[in-house]
């Protein structure tokens, strides 16, 4: 079991940015996951810890083990890749032992018999018995997804990466597979980086998650911390539904109270600790659809008054589009509630609810003290010591 | 706007219609605009390159202006590359690269140089090459007599010449009517099969891989019996004609003319490769979009098919363009005719042979303004031609191209047009066939079979240039195979600085002259280790090795294109290191297509004419099957002479289609790709 750290890591293509300033701490044994849309540098971050890119800048350990310059064969990761890469030209077995036949332990190889006796025991970890002499081409999605799992889990890695493993599968197979994955990773408990744009899949499977965008890496939380409390705009949004405000501070404290456009005044929180807030500073505040009621039950709660201009059914809740002067705004309200187009509408947010965020993203992250991306040269210095 | 009008037509036409124009004026219009399309891409590449050139001058220019600075950001440059190069390369790519390299420097770099070189020494205070711009010979005289291009002899035939307009000017305006008979041939042939389903299409196809086989060479020794004055064509129209109480006036070419007829016919398969595979390779749903849209037939194919397979159809032709300019077996199968000689290729072998012992400039200097040809050529489809190119022309397989069936009717007049255009098409391998079995100066229509031209096969000479041709051939293409893979896969995996320099080296002797280098192993290396005075060997097995490299490098990288890098890191991620990854998985996922690829540098070497006639000249007995073909063509009757050349080409025909139906078995869809450009 390791411990991965990444150290203030950066990787360009050319001119293109495709991850920068990462740091961060995947503790051993735990599933981290890496979140974000296509492009967002997930992928590469991934290919940088298993060795297929060097970074421009930055280091990555296994533990204490410095393994940024080490090749990608002697870094005992075992990867599963989106399209599985399996070998057409050979067996699944074959596919499965060629990593124990090219392993060495101080000069020693494993025995046949002993690479036959692995590889059956890892075949049946996967539920793949009897299927070991066909070639990959005979074997369905799902069961090819297993013998790329397998092949990365026979030569007992130290860090087990997925680069979107399920996103080839249907839904109910992704299902399956997903308990599968969770079920062997808990059994062997390896420390596993898992790679998906699937906002459900990350939040159900991690213990941790990374949210990237543009490269940066957004928060980096348990999946609890990241719904309920998204430190930039792009989390709130990319994690969930929300109604985005823009407003302007008028008076700080926990609670912090800030101006609409149209001069409405909405008090609420920042999920943010430590984050400089000024009186004056545009910020956008944040609110949950669910977190919308149609009762007042405080005081302190704000009032929100709009218009419905559709109401979806959902079964279990009605989703309510309305618009407050220029906003589009979103709520989700029991399915008993009264409301159709048109209807002049009026809810309530409590202002623990009410997220405040700064404008900024990343950049916003970086003027906070403690946050690893807080004035970046003096990061530096403090991560190496 | 037209085109769509016919399906508004219910609606009241507006000020924004105009009435549609005449179907038939349509199709001449837009015919017209093909021609002219086709030279303006070309054009349009030519000026490219220029530019391209140009940039490069005005940057070393700005390089100059201020030397210290950026000799600073070059040097900072140089050495990022330098830690990409040694992260980038193990020691298994190091030794390929260095390889590669050396024998693509000693063997094609440094005669090319050499050449050029050659061509500026100073001989009677001035330059060689300026001394060639002012013989009468090189260029244009302008006298009427240049002009007669028909001419009837005493003897009744009428004899269509070919316009002298010196030496340079001819070789350039044979290749540009060589290129439009090649384009016109190819792209028809193409398109009928890209797109078209109907009986006996298989057939039309295997047929239509003939023509690729054999060099201009032996069907041009075919040809000149088949068209001759007296000659099969000529027999069977007059007795035609005679049957009707007519009479046929015989026909006979000669000198440039006959050339361009020869190319013509034999180099139009070039273009009709690349056309197929950018037929092909167009993803239907964006014919289907047009069709979708109101765009339908010569529309369809004016507005969309023919734009997108454009790009394909265009190096194909330029490539046919190089290829008619370096031909050096056609001129000297007509070189009866003076009129033939007076070509680029031909004029470099006369001067090099000519000189026994010493090497004139003269050669090399005429090879030159060969080599600039050539070389602007290759650089305006640089691009086309690169190995990485590749990543989009592989696609072909990947989606059911449109094809449309034909009815019964409309199956029967296509086989009238197609069987009479696919008779000119075949003549050069019909005739050398017919010629084989012919006998010996009989004028009969058609003439008595006999077996006796194969009695050739039996002379020990032949036999022996045969053995030492296949064993030419094949150390040759064992060196392209290890050679070959390994430049595929350091350029198609290795991220190194240079990797397109090294593309357009391995593929740049596609299009570069085979007189060319091989006059500059004459310059370069005669009375050296590497080519003693009486023993060519060496040097022959080279220049099959540089000149037929393209195509197993293309083949090897087409696999590698196929193969994704996944499978390579998912061996390295489990512990392989990057040679045993190499040998363990890329070998064995490529291994068909290399092998495919191999078999045509194969065959390619076997028929390879003007290094073999050039470099075999200095010692026969070490001269490969091509110099001995060329031999027994100029020799006596009945022994040697035509009819015997005729039978080793035959020999050499059938060799070659076997090859190619093998490698056709191979890589099914792919091989279009593969043997074109």
């Amino acid at each position: 079991m390791v411990t991965i750290h990444l150290v203030n890591l950066r990787k360009t293509f050319g001119d293109v940015i495709a991850t920068d300033d990462v740091n961060m701490d995947l503790e051993e044994g735990k599933l981290t996951t890496l979140l974000g849309p296509s492009g967002c540098g997930k992928t590469t971050l991934l290919r940088l810890i298993a060795g297929f890119y060097i970074p421009d800048r930055g280091r990555i350990f296994f533990d204490d083990r410095d393994v940024t310059e080490i090749p990608p064969n002697k870094r005992k990761t075992g990867m599963c890749f989106q399209n599985y890469a399996l070998w057409p030209h050979m067996t699944v077995f074959d596919n499965i032992s060629y990593g124990l036949k090219m392993k060495r332990m101080n000069g020693m190889k494993y025995t046949p018999a002993a690479i036959a006796n692995r590889v059956e025991k890892v075949i049946d970890l996967v539920h793949m018995q009897g299927l070991a002499n066909r070639t990959p081409h005979q074997l369905s999605g799902g069961q090819q997804q297993r013998v790329a799992l397998a092949r990365a889990l026979v030569i007992e890695p130290d860090v087990l990466l997925l680069d979107e493993p399920l996103s080839n599968l249907d839904a109910k197979l992704r299902h399956e597979m997903r308990e599968e994955i969770m079920r062997i990773q808990k059994e062997l408990s390896i420390t596993t980086v898992y790679v998906t744009h699937d906002q459900n899949e990350a939040l159900s499977i991690s213990d941790m998650v990374a949210v990237m965008d543009k490269g940066y890496i957004q928060q980096y939380a348990s999946p609890k911390e990241i719904y309920a409390r998204p430190q930039t705009i792009f989390v709130a949004d990319f994690i969930g539904k929300c109604t985005f405000i823009d407003a302007e501070i008028t008076s700080l404290g926990e609670y912090m109270k800030a101006r609409l456009p149209d001069g409405q005044v909405v008090s609420g929180r920042s999920p943010l600790e430590g984050y400089p807030f000024q009186v004056g500073e545009r910020v956008r505040c944040a609110v949950r659809p669910e977190d919308l009621q149609t009762e007042r039950t405080d005081p302190t709660d704000n009032e929100i008054m709009g218009v419905a201009n559709e109401v979806v059914y959902l079964g279990s809740n009605l989703e309510i589009h309305f618009k407050v002067g220029d906003i589009d705004a979103v709520s989700l309200l029991p399915p008993d509630a009264p409301a159709s187009k048109g209807d002049k509408i009026r809810l309530f947010a409590p202002r623990a609810n009410v997220m405040v965020l700064p404008l900024g993203g990343v950049d916003a992250l970086r003027k906070i003290p403690g946050h690893p991306l807080y004035s970046q040269p003096a990061a530096v210095s403090s991560s190496a010591a | 706007m037209a085109e769509v009008s016919e399906t508004t037509e219910s609606e009241s036409p507006g000020t924004e219609m105009v009435r549609q124009e005449n179907l038939f004026v349509a199709v001449l219009r837009s015919l017209g605009n093909l021609v002219i399309g086709l030279f303006k891409g070309i054009a349009q590449r030519i000026i490219r390159f220029v530019k391209w050139t140009w940039r490069g001058v005005v940057r070393l220019a700005g390089f100059l202006r201020s030397p210290a600075k950026n000799t600073r950001i070059l040097s900072d440059k140089f050495i990022s590359g330098v830690h990409t190069f040694r992260r980038e390369m193990d020691s298994l790519s190091s030794i390929q690269l260095l390889a590669i390299i050396i024998v693509f420097g000693v063997f094609l770099i440094a005669p090319l140089l050499k050449v050029v070189v050659g061509s500026f020494t100073i001989q009677e205070g001035e330059f060689v090459i300026l001394l060639l711009l002012r013989n009468p010979v090189f260029l244009p005289q302008w006298s009427p007599a240049d002009f007669r291009v028909i001419r009837p002899s005493p003897s009744g035939i009428v004899e269509i010449w070919g316009i002298e307009m010196g030496v340079i000017l001819n070789s350039l305006y044979v290749a540009a009517i060589v290129t439009c008979i090649a384009v016109a041939l190819g792209t028809f042939f193409a398109y009928l099969i890209a797109r078209y389903e109907f009986r006996g299409k298989t057939i039309l196809r295997t047929v239509l891989l003939f023509p690729m086989l054999s060099t201009p060479f032996v069907g041009a020794i075919g040809i000149k019996w088949f068209l001759g004055g007296n000659g099969f064509l000529n027999n069977l129209a007059s007795a035609f004609f005679s049957w009707f109480g007519l009479t046929w006036t015989r026909i006979e070419f000669h000198g440039l003319a006959a050339i361009i007829l020869v190319q013509g016919l034999s180099l139009f398969s070039l273009v009709y490769l690349n056309a197929y595979s950018s037929f092909v390779s167009i993803d239907p749903s964006l014919e289907e979009q047009a069709e979708n849209l109101g765009a339908k037939g010569f529309t369809l194919f004016r507005t969309v098919t023919l734009p997108l397979a454009m790009p394909g159809i265009q190096a194909g032709a330029i490539l046919a363009f190089i290829l008619s300019i370096e031909d050096l077996g056609t001129p000297i199968v007509f070189s009866e005719d003076l009129q033939a000689q007076h070509c680029l290729a031909y004029q470099v072998f006369i001067n090099i042979t000519s000189e026994s012992g010493s090497i004139s400039p003269i050669g090399p200097a005429i090879g030159m303004i060969l080599l600039a040809f050539a070389l602007m050529g290759f650089l305006a489809i640089r691009k086309y031609a690169a190995l990485r190119s590749y990543a989009s022309g592989s696609k072909g397989g990947q989606w059911n191209p449109r094809t449309r069936r034909l009815s019964a009717r409309a199956t029967v007049l296509l086989y009238l047009l197609v069987v009479s255009m696919l008779f000119f098409a075949l003549i050069p391998q019909m005739s050398v066939i017919l010629l084989s079995f012919a006998e010996y100066r009989s004028s009969a229509l058609f003439p008595p079979l006999t077996l006796d031209n194969f009695a050739i096969l039996m002379n020990s000479d032949i036999q022996g240039a045969l053995t030492r041709t296949l064993s030419y051939a094949g150390i040759a293409t064992i060196g392209i195979v290890l050679l070959g893979v390994s430049a595929a896969y350091i350029i198609s995996r290795r991220k190194i600085p240079g990797r397109t320099a090294l593309d357009l080296l391995v593929t740049s002797p596609i299009a570069i002259p085979g007189t060319v280098i091989a006059a500059g192993y004459f310059t370069l290396f005669y009375n050296t280790p590497f080519f003693p005075r009486d023993a060519p060997m060496f040097l022959i097995v080279m220049s099959y090795l540089v000149r037929k490299f393209p195509f197993t490098v293309r083949a090897a990288y087409a696999g590698l294109q196929q193969t994704p890098v996944v499978m390579e890191e998912a061996s390295l991620n489990v512990g392989a290191g990057r040679n045993t990854t190499f040998a363990k998985i890329v070998v064995p996922l490529i291994g068909l297509s290399v092998l495919a690829g191999a078999l045509l540098s194969f065959v390619y070497c076997v028929s390879e004419v003007s290094t073999s006639l050039l470099l075999g000249g200095a010692n026969y007995y070490q001269a490969p099957l091509t110099y001995w073909i060329n031999v027994t063509r100029a020799g006596l009757p009945p022994i040697y002479g035509i009819g015997p050349a005729a039978a080793l080409g035959v020999l050499m025909m059938s060799m070659q289609m076997v090859v190619i139906t093998v490698t056709n078995r191979i890589l099914k869809t792919r091989a279009s790709a593969m043997t074109g450009i």
